[in-house]
């Protein structure tokens, strides 16, 4: 396990580095000039030039890409245009809130996934097949972003029943930050009061980011289980007196689990590309919402360092789940 | 065994058989498909009602009318009533004074820093971080009195040594606002003399008629502490990277905290020189809501109490709503249609042709379902030296289609339109439609709207310009020469202005040069009308499009909104309050 470990780093540093190349390269490719962005309209051509100068865009593109690669291995990750900050700080502040936001989704929808998936295998032709299989298709066809709206627009708008979005009501926001993941930071502070708020503001953006992950899951889990339930060790363990229930979560799920938990991988990094449009939607302070902005202005540093922290996060949640094979089939091994 | 087992034959088993009687299948199908019809059809009852109707002619597409809909009852403000919260639109990116801002960053500028002088909305100047002022005869010699007891935020004294210091800083930071000061103060150091603590005076070689105008524009005259920029200087950069995120002004709040993405907090200054009596906001929060068509849920559930944008749709419904009050108010900012002065459009007769072509009663009463009001040149009606006269171009093809045979564009040309769908959305949709009439073709490319800034305001080689790109703007203050050199002046082609049309008009430049130097304002109004008819019937650079109000709406509890037409979308937070 260490030496498949060991085996990964490289290759996984590999493909960061390929993927600034390729978004160093397109993001100098498109026609925007970020000294003129800056500067404005009116500014002088010796205004431009400097601004050009102290950032290096007047360098060669090869010289430019060098220095950008040096620079992010001493952590500096350049300044955004948007936010006039470090980059760095900038994600150290954005970033938290859509690993929250991602995390809840995904419990929600690899626990909702799961259940749906088993119910609707057991229950195969029934009642409960059909709905499930309904509510997936449903999860499945209907876009992140208008769900969003109509969630918001019912929920918050008619019913009052849910902030809007954002993460946390103003005047309960006075408190230390120290993971950034407010859940956990309102525990900390001793402040239900702030807990609460802060899962009342999760629940919608995180259901409507849930779905479609919570779809797929379903619908993997349910043929994987059709497919595991038809073994002959199933028959086997009936044999055995074995009460159903057990039969299914010790025997079938657990061998059933195998392709799920690669989607569930997967799912990861899509829900964190698909927290974009959720973001927005919901005003929720993320990296997707701040990806959004950087992109419609050209704020290339950020753009290349959002890209790297997703597919870096992407990368570690696939060793994760390469990793967790090992625990749910003893037969892998590296 | 082949196939599924069946539930007799494991004790307990909830699975079921395959086999189902084909009916019973139906009508299961049958069934859920009927719920899944009626809650879908529920669900889209919730939303509020949207009649189509018949589109005016001409327009590319209808427009749905915006039905009023019932308020939602006014909400107990189940909030902290002396916190302001503002919704706006943009992200704020960079707050320092001579830097570029976005609307939105001069909304922050305008509650942490102050000016020597504020416009009122009448357009008339008073006294702010000055007690008076005197002008020799010549208008060559301007005496300033500063108040006394005044403090910036850091505790440093406001002074002469600090008015002088600030706008020393502002020309020679050398940023993109810098030449709002920057026109008068050539050489800042010597013509800035501190005359005592609270006398400072600006001694210029001509008159400047316009120069207290200058010193109250929200756009690079603000006055920061001369001990921050000191203090947080790097290498020489006047510490602009450190007040691109803070602000240390006299204002009324202090800049608590700077998100700009998310949310800036500003807090009542104690030490403020008017003080804190009568009502006031202790706390404003400018909120970046980048989906404005959110702005109307959080407006009548009573979450925000100021929106600085909504849709027109949402506009038009908001209006019959007594928990709001709808402003519409017409100041300097106005949306334009560059035309590239070059290719097919280089001659004065295509331009005029173009703007006897576009659809304006589409675009002002369809689009923007009569939320804009007519532009006719380059300054809008409320601009000083605006001249009522001036040449108004409507729609005629028939006269286009002349001007377009005098000019030699043959049938068939392709013209390009370069668009974000920000400043002018679907105005490029109105002129395709009207350019087919015409036998012309034209091609949009819709880019975001940083690329079609940079495209315009670059220095592309003609061949790969557009003939066409929309645009809004409005002046740094209000004066002709400001509103228009950077635009219309021929030495502003490419990356040396924001000439984007590549104009070249010989007498406009020349308008352009005398009005800058001249020594009344009456002669600038006269040497402004010559120069608004050369821009629309002689040679027209741009179609005029609209002028485009402040759609500020707030809630009637929001009390002491004024709205002063230089200072576009922002508020005087310090005379607003709840009651």
């Amino acid at each position: 396990m260490s030496r498949f470990l060991i085996q990964r780093i490289p290759l996984t540093i590999v493909v960061l580095w390929v993927l600034t190349v390729i978004t160093f390269t397109l993001s100098h490719i498109i026609p925007t000039d970020p000294a003129r962005l800056m500067a404005g309209p009116k500014a002088s051509p010796a205004t431009l030039e400097r601004i050009r100068h102290r950032y290096r865009l007047d360098r060669p593109l090869l010289e430019q890409y060098a220095t950008y690669v040096t620079r992010l291995f001493q952590g500096d990750l350049g300044r955004s245009m948007v936010s006039r900050r470090p980059v760095a700080q900038d994600l150290k502040e954005f970033f938290p809130a859509t690993v929250e936001l991602v995390l809840l989704a995904m419990t929600i929808a690899v626990v909702g996934g799961l259940s749906v998936g088993v119910l609707t295998a057991v229950y195969r032709g029934g009642l409960m097949d059909h709905l499930g299989r309904l509510f997936s298709v449903a999860g499945l066809s209907m876009p992140a972003f208008w769900l969003g709206l109509l969630v918001q627009l019912l929920v918050y708008y008619r019913l009052g029943w849910l902030p809007f979005g954002e993460r946390i009501s103003t005047d309960l926001s006075a408190f230390n930050h120290p993971t950034g993941l407010f859940t956990v930071d309102a525990i900390l502070a001793g402040r239900l009061d702030a807990f609460v708020d802060v899962v009342k503001h999760l629940i919608m953006p995180a259901t409507v980011l849930s779905l479609e992950p919570l779809a797929v899951i379903a619908r993997l889990t349910r043929a994987s289980m059709l497919e595991v339930m038809l073994q002959d060790y199933i028959r086997t363990a009936r044999a055995k007196g074995l009460r159903e229930q057990v039969v299914l979560a010790r025997h079938a799920l657990k061998n059933a689990l195998l392709p799920t938990v690669t989607m569930i991988g997967m799912q990861i990094g899509w829900a964190l590309g698909g927290s974009v449009l959720v973001e927005v939607i919901f005003n929720w302070p993320g990296v997707g919402r701040y990806a959004a902005k950087s992109i419609l202005s050209a704020d290339h540093s950020a753009v290349m360092a959002i890209t790297l922290l997703i597919a870096a996060t992407y990368l570690v949640a696939n060793m994760v789940v390469d990793v967790l094979y090992v625990t749910l089939d003893p037969r892998i091994s590296y | 065994m082949v196939g599924w087992p069946r539930t007799t034959d494991y004790h307990g088993s909830p699975f079921i058989p395959l086999e189902r009687k084909e009916g019973e299948m139906r009508v299961r199908i049958a069934t859920l498909v009927t719920v899944f019809v009626a809650v879908a059809l529920l669900v889209s009852a919730c939303g509020p009602a949207v009649t189509p109707t018949e589109a005016p002619e001409g327009t590319p597409r209808p427009q749905p009318e915006a039905t009023p809909t019932s308020p939602v009852p006014a909400p107990e403000l189940g909030r902290d009533p002396n916190t302001l919260i503002i919704s706006t639109y943009e992200g704020i990116a960079g707050i320092d004074p001579p830097g570029f801002p976005s609307a939105s960053g001069s909304l922050v500028q305008r509650g942490v820093y102050e000016t020597l002088l504020t416009a009122t909305p009448s357009g008339e100047l008073e006294l702010v971080l000055a007690e008076s002022y005197d002008v020799n005869e010549e208008n060559t010699v301007w005496t300033f009195h500063l108040r006394e007891g005044v403090k910036f935020h850091d505790g440093t004294a406001f002074n002469a040594q600090a008015v002088k210091d600030n706008y020393i800083r502002t020309v020679e930071i050398e940023l993109g606002l810098s030449g709002v000061i920057g026109r008068f103060l050539s050489d800042p150091e010597n013509q800035m003399v501190v005359i005592d603590d609270y006398t400072i005076e600006f001694r210029f070689d001509q008159p400047q008629p316009f120069f207290a105008d200058a010193l109250a524009s929200s756009y690079g005259a603000w006055i920061v502490s001369p001990t921050a920029f000191t203090e947080h200087d790097v290498e020489g950069d006047w510490a602009h990277d450190w007040l691109d995120t803070h602000a240390v002004g006299t204002g009324a709040y202090v800049l608590e905290e700077f998100r700009p993405v998310e949310q800036i907090t500003l807090v009542s200054f104690d030490d403020y020189w008017r003080g804190w009596e009568g009502k006031h906001f202790d706390t404003v929060l400018l909120k970046v809501m980048e989906d404005i068509s959110l702005n109307r849920q959080l407006l009548e559930k009573g979450d925000v109490d100021i929106v600085v944008k909504v849709t027109p749709e949402d506009f038009e419904a908001l209006q019959g709503n007594p928990d709001l009050v709808v402003h519409q108010d017409f100041g300097l900012k106005y949306t334009i249609v560059f035309m590239g002065c070059y290719g097919p459009l280089a001659s004065p007769e295509a331009r005029q042709a173009m703007s006897y072509a576009f659809d304006y009663d589409g675009y002002v009463n369809g689009i923007q379902m009569g939320q804009v009001q007519r532009l006719y040149g380059p300054f809008t009606s409320t601009q000083f030296g605006y001249d009522p006269d001036i040449f108004k171009y409507e729609t005629d093809l028939e006269k286009a289609a002349e001007l377009l045979e005098e000019a030699g564009v043959e049938p068939g040309t392709e013209l390009v339109w370069l668009t974000s769908g920000h400043y002018a959305p679907d105005a490029e949709l109105l002129m395709q439609a009207q350019l087919e009439q015409l036998g012309l073709r034209l091609r949009i490319e819709k880019v975001d709207s940083a690329s079609q800034f940079t495209t315009i305001f670059s220095d592309l080689p003609i061949e790969g310009r557009f003939s066409f790109a929309d645009m809004a703007w409005w002046p740094d203050y209000d004066d002709p020469w400001n509103a228009a050199q950077a635009l219309y002046h021929s030495e502003n082609w490419g990356l040396k202005g924001a000439n984007g049309s590549y104009y070249a008009n010989d007498r406009a430049d020349d308008l352009l040069d005398m009005m800058r130097v001249a020594g009344t304002k009456e002669e600038i109004e006269a040497l402004a009308t010559e120069f608004q008819n050369v821009l629309t019937e002689q040679d027209p650079p741009c179609i005029w499009v609209g002028e485009d109000p402040d759609k500020t709406i707030h809630r009637t509890d929001i009390k002491g909104y004024e709205f002063v037409p230089l200072y576009t979308e922002t508020y005087p937070l310090y005379n607003l309050y709840r009651e």
